[in-house]
């Protein structure tokens, strides 16, 4: 957590393995980051990584389904169709498979690309403000889902949001300000709805 | 996978514009390479065909040794049909009459091309035609009547008897010349040897004659040459008439317009193919920050370029092929013998300027592309990339390298590619003062005035290069439209309708009078007389010309000079001359004035003497000057003009010309039958010829002009669309802020207007400046200004980038304000 500037989304780059540190060291499930070339990067970011971003970010030239299968088809993944169209059908979007992103509403866009977050079942899911572009209720819906794909797959989901409600429902939070952590909270498992 | 993916995407993306734009740019291309080399080619081949039909063969080559078989054999061995032919000035003896003739011998096989017309009969109009056969002897129709005898009368040549069987009525390798020059006779090869002329040291001519496909002439031209002995030369086969300068000149600006209109098209490609790296930057970051290498990214854009550029290809190889069909049919027309050889090299060329254009122009912004990286899927996307300095510099190294392989004329690629980076620093500089001046000049206008010269300024500032496109585009169309009449006007005049097309050669002092009654009666306008008196050069500067042989043979053309030399005496310069060298005949005596070339050759300068032998007498004249003489122009020409007082008591025949309707042919006869001894050359093949490759070459310019003018048209269609998006997110805001449709419609009417008319101005200077340079120095005209440029350059400018501009961002006006908003959001 942190307000606009803290170095939120930098801090999540980096740890995606989106870009690389000028100085110090990032370790993504248990491999050096830094010290690996822009394809080894991308490499883990196809096999580990998942990603939920603020402004959706789904390619206007596929369809729902294209857009679910795409990180699965890069990864020369067989099962690709059936798996988005499973995935498409726990978000509740089976029916506008077929539709482009423009055809779909805000929140309808967020849930495609968290099907095509979970796609490739990563360890680890990166969501930068997952439903800072949606109305409240539909943001909510968001977040649910979000948390249930999460708890579903079993997967680490690390969040990055300035909503303190949504921050709530981490097992941990940190708090930037300046690029630097401010504190750092541990909730027990049962605290986290 | 990825095909998959890169295959969906690329059916999505043709929905869009830039792919599209791309591949009509390399259309166009591929289009034009092919069309105009394969137009060129074909244009030159219908011209060595017709040349070779007045050669009798498609290639000669000449000796003054004996026939060697060995050269006949490799001639059959590589698949071409052969014919000899020997040549020879002797005497011809009728009882006590006796006459120099011009004795050609022929082979059985002769002619390869153009055809031999020979009548058994003393006259041309009449009698069944036949062929040489051995024992025979065949006359050119005045000899009948200098020999004073018929056909089946014997005559002797050398120590045989010969029968006279009959007339020449066409021989396709006669000379052209108004000159004439000795009657001919034609024999049969075999009969030579019968007449012992051909003794040791005997002035004989010998010409090998081919024929076959170009690949067999090529392949046996090249074996040939590294075995040709001094005494052997190939015959220059198409300096004879207008038609080589009239056709080199028309490739030459088919060359020109083919380089330019690949250059406008390579622009195009290039805007089109970084707008569309430049809009898909966001999706190859959300592509790659999902796991993909950039090998991936590389090949499902690069798939993308490969499938365009194989369409482009495909349909501009087809069309450009279409086109070469059409002309080809267009000149069989005109050409009935022609025969159409397919060539791959249009094809080729084609195919390699589709690659050069792709892989230089569109391949490296895409190639970059893949080089995104995964972060920028957290940033906003660049309204404008960087400019890419390497890109730069293989665009314009690929330019010059495309001008270079189309022309492979170096000096040239290098001359024009300069040029064209002249005139975009020009513009880069002139862009920049225009910008200056028009914040002033912005200040105190109506606001939508003042919005079109606040965006006018600041797109201008950041992108000259469009206005660079833009003016290169007006710039190269308006050159190609005011070339192309300055090259047909060009032709015209060299002959205009009304030109002398009848030639009448050996005339007597005697029946210059009756001609001068026939004439009036007939209702003819006889041109003026050119006196001709025939010599031998003997000497230059007391050195005795005992090579005169091999010197003469060299320079011998059809229109050139023989053994003897036609020397006339002129106290006027005639047309068509031009002293490069000295003065004019002036008022001293015994001067001879030279033409350049046979001076070159014969090493003759200033102030030599040179020493004639005319009749028997002799007589010297010190070179006056020297002379550049227009073959191509329809007029008697000579190599030498000597000064009145030299030649004025020697007996001379004289020349003169004269036009005559296609319907009035039949008076040709009537002045046979009048003055037997005058020979009538008449010029109507050649200048019908050179009409029809005017007529020809006119609609091949018509239609590279409308190449280059679609090719232009495209650059400025690929600009526009590189603004799009950022118009979209202006129009969002102003639209937003409350700007109603007639505002906005004004403004940008107004700012493409002024943009057109920018352009335009530059486009219009810059074609005045290259015309005149291009006016002097390819084609060789007198320096002209071109007021009709002054207003048709702005004109034309304002009127296209309006219209263009206008047709692609109408739309984008009629979007509501908030579904424009929402777009520009949603990215």
């Amino acid at each position: 957590m942190g307000a606009s500037g803290s170095g939120k989304s930098t801090l999540l780059s980096l740890l995606a393995g989106l870009d690389i540190p000028t100085s110090g060291e990032v370790y993504l499930a248990g491999k050096a980051l830094h010290n690996l070339t822009e394809d080894q990067r991308a490499a883990i970011r196809a096999s580990d990584v998942g990603f939920v971003f603020q402004s959706f970010l789904l390619l206007p030239g596929l369809t729902a389904l294209e857009n679910v299968t795409l990180p699965a088809e890069l990864a020369a993944d067989k099962q690709a169709k059936q798996r988005g169209l499973a995935l498409l059908q726990q978000v509740g979007l089976a029916e506008r498979a077929d539709f482009y992103p423009a055809q779909l509403s805000g929140g309808e866009q967020q849930r495609v690309a968290i099907a095509r977050a979970f796609i490739t079942s990563p360890a680890v899911l990166f969501a930068d403000e997952p439903s800072a572009n949606l109305d409240a209720a539909t943001g909510q819906k968001i977040e649910d889902l979000l948390f249930k794909l999460n708890s579903d797959q079993g997967t680490t989901l690390i969040l990055v949001t300035h909503n303190n409600d949504l921050a709530a429902r981490c097992q941990r939070q940190l708090r930037m300000q300046a690029g630097r952590f401010v504190s750092d909270d541990v909730k027990d498992m049962a605290d986290v709805g | 996978m990825w095909a998959s993916i890169a295959w969906r995407l690329f059916w999505r993306e043709l929905s869009r514009g830039e792919l599209w734009v791309i591949a009509f740019a390399l259309f166009l291309a591929v289009g034009s390479v092919v069309s105009l080399s394969g137009i060129t080619e074909g244009v030159k081949s219908a011209l060595m065909q017709r040349s070779a039909q007045f050669n009798a063969a498609d290639k000669v080559l000449r000796s003054s040794q004996p026939f060697d078989p060995a050269v006949i054999e490799l001639a059959q061995q590589s698949g071409l049909n052969t014919a000899q032919q020997m040549q020879f000035d002797s005497m011809l003896f009728a009882g006590d009459v006796m006459q120099l003739a011009t004795i050609k011998a022929v082979s059985d096989s002769y002619p390869l091309r153009g055809s031999l017309q020979l009548k058994r009969s003393a006259n041309p109009a009449t009698g069944d035609d036949v062929q040489p056969e051995p024992g025979q002897l065949y006359f050119e129709a005045r000899l009948f009547d200098l020999l004073n005898i018929g056909v089946g009368d014997t005559v002797e040549l050398g120590v045989a008897r010969f029968i006279v069987a009959g007339v020449i009525v066409n021989e396709p390798d006669a000379p052209l010349s108004v000159f004439g020059g000795a009657p001919r006779v034609i024999m049969h090869l075999a009969d030579v040897a019968a007449t012992q002329i051909v003794q040791p040291g005997s002035r004989i001519g010998y010409r090998y004659l081919f024929a076959g496909n170009n690949a067999a002439l090529d392949s046996f031209e090249q074996q040939m040459n590294s075995q040709l002995t001094v005494h052997q030369r190939w015959q220059d086969m198409d300096r004879e008439s207008a038609i080589g300068g009239a056709l080199e000149r028309a490739e030459r600006f088919l060359l020109l317009a083919g380089l330019l209109g690949i250059v406008l098209a390579a622009c195009a490609a290039a805007v089109a193919a970084g707008r569309y790296s430049q809009r898909h930057t966001q999706a190859v970051a959300i592509i790659k920050a999902l796991g993909a290498t950039r090998a991936q990214i590389r090949l499902i854009y690069g798939s993308h370029l490969l499938l365009v550029v194989l369409f482009s290809l495909l349909c501009g190889a087809l069309a450009g092929q279409l086109a070469i069909e059409a002309v080809h049919w267009g000149i069989g027309f005109y050409f009935a013998d022609y025969r159409a050889d397919f060539s791959w090299r249009p094809l080729w060329l084609g195919c390699l300027t589709c690659f050069v254009c792709a892989l230089l122009f569109a391949a490296r912004p895409m190639w970059r592309l893949a080089n995104t990286a995964a972060i920028e899927v957290l940033k906003q996307p660049a309204v404008n990339l960087p400019l890419d300095k390497l890109q730069l510099l293989f665009g314009s190294l690929a330019i010059w390298g495309l001008m270079w392989l189309f022309s492979g004329e170096l000096v040239l690629s290098i001359g024009l590619f300069l040029l064209c980076a002249a005139f975009a620093g020009i513009l880069l500089a002139g862009a920049a003062l225009l910008v200056r001046f028009a914040k002033p000049v912005a200040a105190g206008q109506s606001s939508a005035r003042r919005l079109a010269l606040a965006n006018l300024r600041r797109r201008l500032w950041a992108n000259s290069f469009q206005l660079i496109t833009f003016s290169l585009a007006i710039f190269l169309a308006l050159l190609l439209y005011f070339l192309r009449a300055e090259l047909i006007g060009q032709w015209q005049r060299q002959i205009p309708p009304g030109s002398p097309n009848q030639f009448l050669v050996n005339i007597t002092e005697q029946q210059r009078t009756v001609l001068q009654d026939f004439a009036a009666a007939n209702n003819l306008q006889l041109g003026r007389y050119y006196p001709v008196v025939r010599g031998r050069l003997t000497a230059i500067n007391d050195e005795q010309l005992l090579q005169e042989a091999t010197k003469e043979d060299r320079t011998e053309q059809r229109v050139g000079v023989g053994r003897e030399l036609n020397l006339t005496w002129l106290s006027e310069l005639p047309d068509n001359n031009q002293v490069t060298a000295g003065n004019w005949l002036n008022t001293d005596k015994a001067q001879v004035s030279v033409e350049e070339e046979i001076a070159q050759r014969l090493d003759v300068k200033l102030g030599d003497t040179l020493a004639f032998s005319i009749g028997g007498q002799q007589l010297s004249a010190t070179v006056s000057s020297i002379r550049k003489v227009d073959w191509n122009s329809l007029q008697p020409n000579f190599y030498m003009i000597l000064s009145p007082d030299l030649l004025a008591e020697f007996p001379a025949t004289y020349i003169t010309a004269f036009y005559l309707e296609p319907e009035r042919t039949m008076l040709l006869n009537q002045l046979a039958r009048l003055m037997p001894t005058v020979s009538v050359i008449s010029v109507d093949n050649i200048i019908n010829q050179v009409n029809d490759i005017i007529a020809q070459v006119t609609i091949a310019l018509s239609f590279i002009l409308l190449i280059i003018c679609l090719a232009a048209g495209l650059v400025l269609v690929a600009q526009v669309q590189a603004t799009l998006e950022q118009r979209e997110q202006e129009l969002a805001i102003l639209r937003t802020l409350g700007a109603q449709y007639p505002f906005l419609r004004n403004a940008l009417l107004l700012e493409f207007t002024l943009l057109g008319a920018m352009a335009g101005l530059f486009a219009t200077i810059l074609a005045e400046a290259m015309l005149l340079i291009v006016q002097q120095r390819v084609f060789e005209l007198p320096f002209q200004l071109h007021y009709n440029l002054w207003w048709m350059g702005p004109v034309m400018g304002m009127v296209l980038v309006t219209a263009l501009g206008w047709w692609q961002l109408r739309r984008l006006l009629q979007i509501p304000g908030a579904q424009l908003m929402r777009k520009v959001l949603q990215g």
